[in-house]
């Protein structure tokens, strides 16, 4: 039968009651923590107050009773399934004076058309007076009455244990309720009764949930960053420096990491926008994705990689030679970002040159297909973030010079010898990375959103007006410089 | 002939010019060392970590649903499965203007603001005037 025609009604809950009888000995001694299992507590407490006390640390007593309503003052359960058996429970009063005072227990069905709260008309089940006089009555009682027959039938109810009385103030305490049956609330859904959900790609997430409901591999979207775009911004001339424009390069991305039920990433789709080239070097993008072994990977598409590339590739269209995950979306960026000619060295940098139109590139890093990872076992999806996502210039067709983020560690294939030398103020053994000498400045930056870019020349403190003060208040002022808002930015020094 | 030695000769030093890539700038066009000197230390990051826990809820069922955590922006930065009975931890980096996340599991919505970097939250009722005990 084909899964379109069959629409399979699958519990989408695990349904397994850890019990056949549902209980509340108080014991979890406050009554949000009850409520938040769906029982319903009204103007009654649990606590462990002596004249009350039945059993362990704590019972469920009520208010004083003063008038004889099934309203004022009860216990309600969540929603269960009867099976054979007896309701039973312990109660007592607290020894204070009082006229009369009694347990009345009554059934409640389920009604599907009551959208508020599901209840349909309740019923007596069972009443119990406590014997006169209720002065100085600390008795401990033990009830117990049989589910009627008629109410096993598979159908949700509730149970509601009212407390009334008149006269005085005595109050009534509860302990031990026992009810046979199995549990049925969903405290997800407003406590309503749990019911049977949609799966069509039966991978146990509910199809108004599942972002891919008809595909048992897929199941949610997860973005970083979590909207729009972030950019990627560097400067090319490391270890020397440069202009300070940061727009040698210029890349907006994002990261979708596709994830099943287990919340294993089946893929990460790597868009990726290359926006300006403010350079003559043939600079290539790598990006690396530190602590996932190459061998999780089972694939990699999408990439621009030359005829006669500097890289060498992994049958999984990774980068070769390197310790971890390591792409290599484009080795030369003028492939994705042609020049348009007209006079300009640059692309999309310079105002009086012609603007190139800026494509999407996306690039595919399969990690299970058909719902198997590789043999070096599956990527969770906290194990792909922006902590481990580590971008990285490739300087004019020499691959091992590698320009990152300040503090990122260059790939094994990157030249050591550079450290250190002209401007720069790595330190290898210190985890010091891509720094310069004396003011620590470094050669890329990384923004959380959409960044405009730098016109050609222009240092970057000249168009962030914001940028400076975060920088030399060591991030205390101006953590938000890279908003639009007013007095941040001079756009005529913006791109 | 003059003209044509004059063509040829710039010809000759556009080709050559071409033929040596080098880039548009030179080092230290800037004079960005004189204005700006950083710490050391400083993480040049404009995200931050933040530390998201929720604590699960004894329950006499297992319920596995989804589990949604966005900020005050609406954007969505985890989505994953989650069972209501165990404990959830989750490091994420956030933008710094950031003040507050928000989750979501089934009917159950919360929203906290980041307090050290830190939120938790957890799946009890919030708080009501009606339960409490005359």
């Amino acid at each position: 039968m084909k899964k379109s025609v069959l629409m399979s009604l699958v519990l989408c809950y695990s349904m397994i009651s850890f019990a056949q009888r549902i209980e509340n000995d108080a014991e979890l001694g406050r009554n949000k923590l009850f409520e938040a299992q769906c029982w319903e507590l009204m103007e009654v407490e649990v606590n462990n107050h002596a004249a009350t006390l039945i059993s362990e640390k704590f019972s469920i007593r009520s208010m004083e009773l003063q008038k004889a309503s099934l309203s004022d003052s009860y216990l309600k359960t969540p929603w269960i399934k009867f099976g054979e058996g007896s309701i039973t429970l312990k109660t007592k009063l607290d020894g204070s004076a009082g006229g009369n005072r009694s347990i009345v227990v009554q059934y409640i069905p389920f009604e599907e058309g009551n959208t508020d709260t599901g209840e349909g008309k309740p019923t007596v089940l069972y009443t119990f007076d406590f014997p006169h006089p209720v002065n100085k009555n600390t008795k401990v009682y033990d009830l117990s009455f049989p589910v009627p027959t008629k109410l096993i039938n598979g159908k949700p109810y509730k149970v509601s244990f009212n407390f009334t009385g008149t006269g005085g103030s005595a109050r009534i305490g509860v302990d031990d309720i026992v009810l046979p049956g199995t549990y049925q609330s969903d405290p997800s859904n407003q406590c309503f009764p749990i019911k049977p959900i949609k799966d069509a790609d039966g991978d146990l997430v509910m199809d108004s949930e599942d972002e891919f409901p008809n595909d048992q591999y897929r199941a949610f979207n997860n973005y970083f960053p979590a909207q729009g775009y972030s950019t990627l911004m560097f400067e090319d001339l490391w270890p020397s420096i440069g202009d300070y424009d940061f727009n040698d390069l210029v890349v907006d991305y994002r990261i979708n990491r596709i994830t099943d039920a287990k919340n294993e990433i089946v893929e990460a789709i790597i868009e990726l926008k290359t926006r300006a080239i403010g350079a003559g070097f043939k600079n290539g993008l790598g990006i690396e994705f530190t602590n996932i072994a190459p061998g999780k990977v089972l694939s990699v598409t999408g990439t621009h990689i030359s005829t006669a590339s500097i890289h060498s590739f992994s049958e999984n269209g990774l980068e070769a030679g390197t310790q971890w995950v390591t792409l290599i979306p484009y080795d030369n960026a003028f492939n994705v970002l042609p020049h348009p000619g007209g006079g300009v060295t640059g692309v999309n940098t310079d105002p009086f040159g012609r603007d190139q139109e800026v494509i999407v590139q996306t690039i595919v890093v399969t990690f299970k297909k058909g719902g198997k990872a590789s043999s070096n076992g599956p990527v969770h999806q906290d194990e792909l973030n922006i902590k481990n996502f580590n971008p990285f210039l490739i300087r004019n067709q020499e691959r091992q010079v590698e320009i990152h983020l300040p503090g990122k560690p260059p790939t094994n294939l990157a030249d050591r010898q550079l450290f250190g030398t002209i401007d720069d103020d790595s330190d290898v053994s210190g985890e010091r990375y891509y720094q310069s000498k004396g003011t620590n400045l470094p050669w890329a930056l990384h923004v959380n959103q959409s960044l405009p870019h730098m016109q050609e020349k222009n240092n970057f403190t000249t168009g962030y007006l914001k940028f400076k003060e975060w920088v030399i208040s060591n991030g205390s002022v101006s953590e938000d410089w890279y908003l639009d808002l007013p007095q941040y930015r001079d756009r005529t020094k913006i791109y | 002939m003059y003209n044509k030695k004059i063509w040829a000769s710039l010809l000759m030093v556009i080709c050559l010019s071409s033929c040596s890539p080098k880039d548009m700038e030179n080092p230290g066009d800037s004079n960005l060392n004189n204005e700006m000197q950083a710490d050391p230390n400083f993480s040049w990051s404009t995200t931050r970590q933040v530390t998201i826990e929720i604590k699960g809820l004894q329950l006499p069922v297992s319920i596995s649903r989804k589990l949604i955590l966005s900020t005050e922006e609406d954007a969505v930065f985890y989505t994953g499965t989650q069972l209501m009975n165990e404990d959830f931890n989750y490091a994420v980096e956030l933008p710094n203007h950031i003040r507050s996340v928000s989750m979501q599991f089934g009917t159950i919505e919360k929203t906290q603001d980041l307090t050290e970097n830190k939120i938790s939250f957890d799946y009890l009722p919030a708080d009501q005037d009606i339960g409490s005990v005359k």
